[in-house]
């Protein structure tokens, strides 16, 4: 977590360096091969509108001189001067001419300048008139005239020879008489002592006939001197050279003596399609050169092997310099843009790296913990839509990590409890353990003398209970004899009896009546108290027992002059109960009421509770004392001793019927008040699965 | 036809108060006081009904009525249990040894005379 990672910063540099890199490069190389091109084309042919213009101008200049030349030949005093000279050979054949011009060219060698036979030729009328020329004109090296054999008429300076006419030149201009304008290529004129291109006319009579020949010989500096002054840039400037690459005028450098170019060069130059082209090292130069050129087209022929063409010349490295100086700018601002890629890159990279950053900072605190941390992104793109979301699932996280946490305190806190409240159950556990072992030592033994005793009651209890059947039993036989015996004799089987006989004998079958259900009750009661009984639980309606209950007791009350009156509840829920045993009851009570009844009535109501069913007996009879209500449901309890002889009591009844009531889960209790009458009531549970009532239905 | 009743009991006082009332009663009582006698009487005599005491010497009562009602030729002899035990199983004591009816000493001998009268029409 401590290493803090900037890639994401380097990485936008990189991709941005690289693409201005790409840019920029494919930029500088596009420009350079397309501008060279473009600047080359253009460049050229600036260049040869150039070198164009300069050979136009020249091939005017040269025009203009052989016009002037040709004008200075028809001046009419030259043209008599010419005549004259023509008139005065006495010969024309060949022979003569020739042995003529060989002594005078001998006499004119001999002859130095100031002689008079030289001075013949140079300080005539003509001659003069041709130094005033030469002086107006100036630069003209030379200017002289010849007869038409060739013999000097007159000259502006001392030539080399007086005969003329064996000269390539002369022999051109008069062109066997008919006559035409002569160029010679650049040579050096020895008398002037100057580099000079020749300008050779005939003259003309009036008839168009020749009669001589004027030539005129202009210095280079003179015909080609506008070239001199051309200049482009440092290095850029014009020359003139001839077919072979000589250059024929070049400011500063003696004509045909050095070569510009090679013949090679000049060739490909002239079969170009463009007029320019570069040249590597090529002729005196060492460099570079971008060369442009023009032919100079004369208004008359050049010499056969002379052709001149004007060259610009320049320095490559010059001529392009622009186009370098725009690439190296190009060079600059890709270098520069790359330094500022830099901070640029810094800036982008900030934009992309923050938020990250942001991110990766919000992740740290959450691993540490913070969880109220809260992304603070604003950039209104999808990152601060991201950090939104973010910081939505690290509420969310939050909320669930409170409430786990929550939960884990509580389960820590109850875990703890848990743990104390098992330290201390251990505690009195490990105490209680040893007085438990003792206990259950004590138990153990205490269990074995009660299972003993238990035993031994058992036996006690199987013995009373077989003693009781046996002994009711044993007595019933001897009754059946005597109740048969008395119920004989009282029936007048054996013979008529009187009044006070049948009177006694009624008195001792109800008493061995009376004897029977003692028996009987007490056999039950037996039965009852050693669980002997076996009830036979039915679902039934006890309003039905109850009814049947009064029918069968009705007689009984009518016989004492009591009302018998039942109250049943309505739609009274069937209940578990031994109708036999339930009816034993009822009767019991119901006896029990009228027994103790004088006067007034008996009343036997149901009613229903939520849990138990309601049975009561209630008379109008004396009531019970308060002091004798615990002895009520004791047996052989009688309150009062038998008052009815018919119905007396065996002390049993409430007894049986409490125990009835019992088996059946019920209770029966009684309420009274002394003078005002009795009630019994009983209950009994509405549902059998319900061990147990509620006590308050009981204790109503 | 007179009815042949036979008593069954091992107690002579209540078998001869017995026998004097059903023969007052018109019928003709034979007497066995042990349960073997009692079949052997009833095998020879084929009376109409049997007045049987359960607790007999030699054969109790339950045997007696359960042979006289497992036998074909005895079995529609009608049998009232006469017994000195009392209590709500009584009846289907009775019930299940095949009785026909029966008597709880000491009866009423009106009571008894009913029943008998029941069984024999």
């Amino acid at each position: 977590m401590q290493k803090t990672k900037s890639g994401i910063k380097q990485k936008v540099i990189f991709i941005i360096s690289i693409s201005i890199l790409i840019v920029m490069i494919a930029g500088i190389i596009l420009t350079y091969f397309l501008g060279v091109a473009l600047f080359r084309n253009t460049i050229g042919k600036q260049y040869e509108q150039m070198a164009s213009g300069l050979a136009v101008s020249i091939a005017a200049d040269l025009a203009g001189e052989i016009e002037d030349v040709e004008t200075y030949a028809s001046r009419p005093l030259w043209r008599d001067a010419v005549e004259e000279t023509n008139s005065r050979y006495k010969f024309t054949d060949k022979e003569s001419l020739a042995v003529y011009f060989n002594d005078m060219d001998k006499k004119w060698a001999a002859s130095d300048k100031e002689s008079a036979f030289v001075k013949e030729y140079v300080d005539n009328r003509i001659a003069l008139s041709i130094r005033d020329i030469l002086k107006i004109r100036g630069n003209i090296a030379e200017l002289f005239i010849t007869d038409k054999f060739g013999g000097l008429v007159a000259a502006s300076d001392r030539t080399s020879d007086f005969y003329q006419a064996d000269e390539d030149w002369w022999q051109k201009a008069y062109n066997n008489g008919k006559g035409e304008v002569y160029i010679s290529d650049a040579e050096f004129d020895e008398s002037s002592k100057k580099w000079v291109v020749s300008i050779a006319v005939p003259i003309k009579d009036k008839n168009d006939s020749i009669i001589g020949i004027c030539k005129n010989s202009i210095s280079t500096d003179r015909l080609f001197g506008r070239l001199g002054d051309f200049k482009i840039g440092q290095t850029g400037h014009a020359v003139v050279i001839d077919k072979n690459g000589i250059i024929v005028f070049h400011s500063g450098i003696e004509p045909m003596k050095v070569r510009d170019y090679e013949i090679v060069n000049v060739k490909k130059l002239l079969l170009g399609k463009k007029h320019y082209d570069i040249f590597y090292n090529a002729g005196s130069h060492p460099k570079k050169m971008f060369v442009s050129f023009a032919s100079i087209k004369p208004s008359h022929a050049l010499p056969s092997d002379t052709d001149w063409l004007v060259l610009i010349n320049q320095d490559a490295s010059e001529t392009f310099k622009s186009l370098h100086v725009f690439i190296i700018q190009l060079v600059m601002i890709t270098i520069i843009l790359l330094i500022l890629i830099i901070p640029i890159g810094s800036f982008f990279g900030e934009i992309f790296a923050k938020p990250i950053n942001e991110f990766r900072l919000a992740t740290e605190k959450i691993i540490n913990g913070g969880w109220d941390y809260v992304l603070n992104i604003k950039t209104g793109d999808e990152i601060e839509e991201f950090a939104d979301t973010f910081n939505e699932m690290l509420q969310n996280l939050k909320n669930k990590q409170e409430e786990l946490l929550g939960a884990k305190n509580e389960l820590e806190r109850l875990s703890q409890s848990l743990e104390k409240k098992v330290e201390e159950r251990t505690r009195d556990l490990s105490l209680t353990q040893e007085a438990t072992l003792n206990i259950l030592e004590d138990l153990t033994e205490a269990k074995a003398k009660l299972e003993k005793e238990a035993t031994a009651l058992e036996e006690a209890l199987r013995i009373k209970s077989d003693f009781t059947s046996t002994v009711s039993h044993e007595l019933r036989t001897p009754l059946a004899a005597i109740k048969e015996s008395i119920s004989i004799v009282s029936d007048g089987t054996t013979g008529p009896i009187g009044p006070e006989q049948k009177e006694f004998l009624d008195m001792a079958k109800r008493n061995v009546d009376r004897l029977n259900r003692l028996i009987n009750d007490i056999l039950d009661f037996q039965k009852l108290e050693a669980g002997k009984i076996i009830f036979d639980m039915r679902e039934d309606d006890i309003n039905e027992a109850v009814t049947e209950a009064a029918r069968t007791m009705a007689p009984l009350a009518q016989e004492k002059g009591l009302d018998l009156v039942i109250d049943l509840a309505d739609n009274m829920p069937h209940v578990r109960f031994d109708r036999d045993r339930i009816m034993q009851v009822l009767t019991n009570l119901i006896s029990n009421a009228i027994k103790f009844t004088e006067k007034g009535g008996i009343t036997i109501a149901t009613k229903i509770f939520s849990n138990v069913i309601e049975v009561s007996v209630e008379d109008t009879g004396a009531g019970i004392r308060k002091e004798d209500m615990p002895k009520l449901f004791q047996h052989f309890e009688q309150l009062e001793k038998g008052v009815d002889r018919k119905t007396g009591g065996t002390g049993l009844g409430l007894a049986i019927s409490k125990g009835i009531i019992e088996q059946h889960r019920g209770k029966v209790w009684a309420e009274s008040e002394l003078g005002k009458g009795a009630i019994i009531k009983f209950v009994l549970p509405i549902k059998e699965r319900r061990s147990r009532y509620d006590k308050k239905d009981i204790d109503r | 036809m007179t009815k042949k009743i036979l008593i069954v009991d091992d107690e002579p006082d209540l078998l001869d108060v017995t026998t004097f009332r059903l023969k007052k009663n018109g019928y003709h009582v034979l007497t066995a006081i042990d349960g073997q006698a009692a079949l052997t009487i009833i095998e020879k005599e084929m009376p109409d009904l049997v007045l049987l005491d359960l607790r007999l010497p030699v054969m109790n009562g339950q045997e007696v009525c359960k042979k006289i009602k497992a036998d074909p030729k005895l079995k529609n002899i009608a049998v009232i249990i006469f017994t000195a035990s009392a209590g709500g199983d009584v009846a289907q004591k009775v019930k299940a040894l095949g009785a026909d009816d029966y008597l709880i000493k000491p009866f009423d001998s009106e009571e008894m005379l009913d029943k008998i009268a029941n069984l024999l029409n």
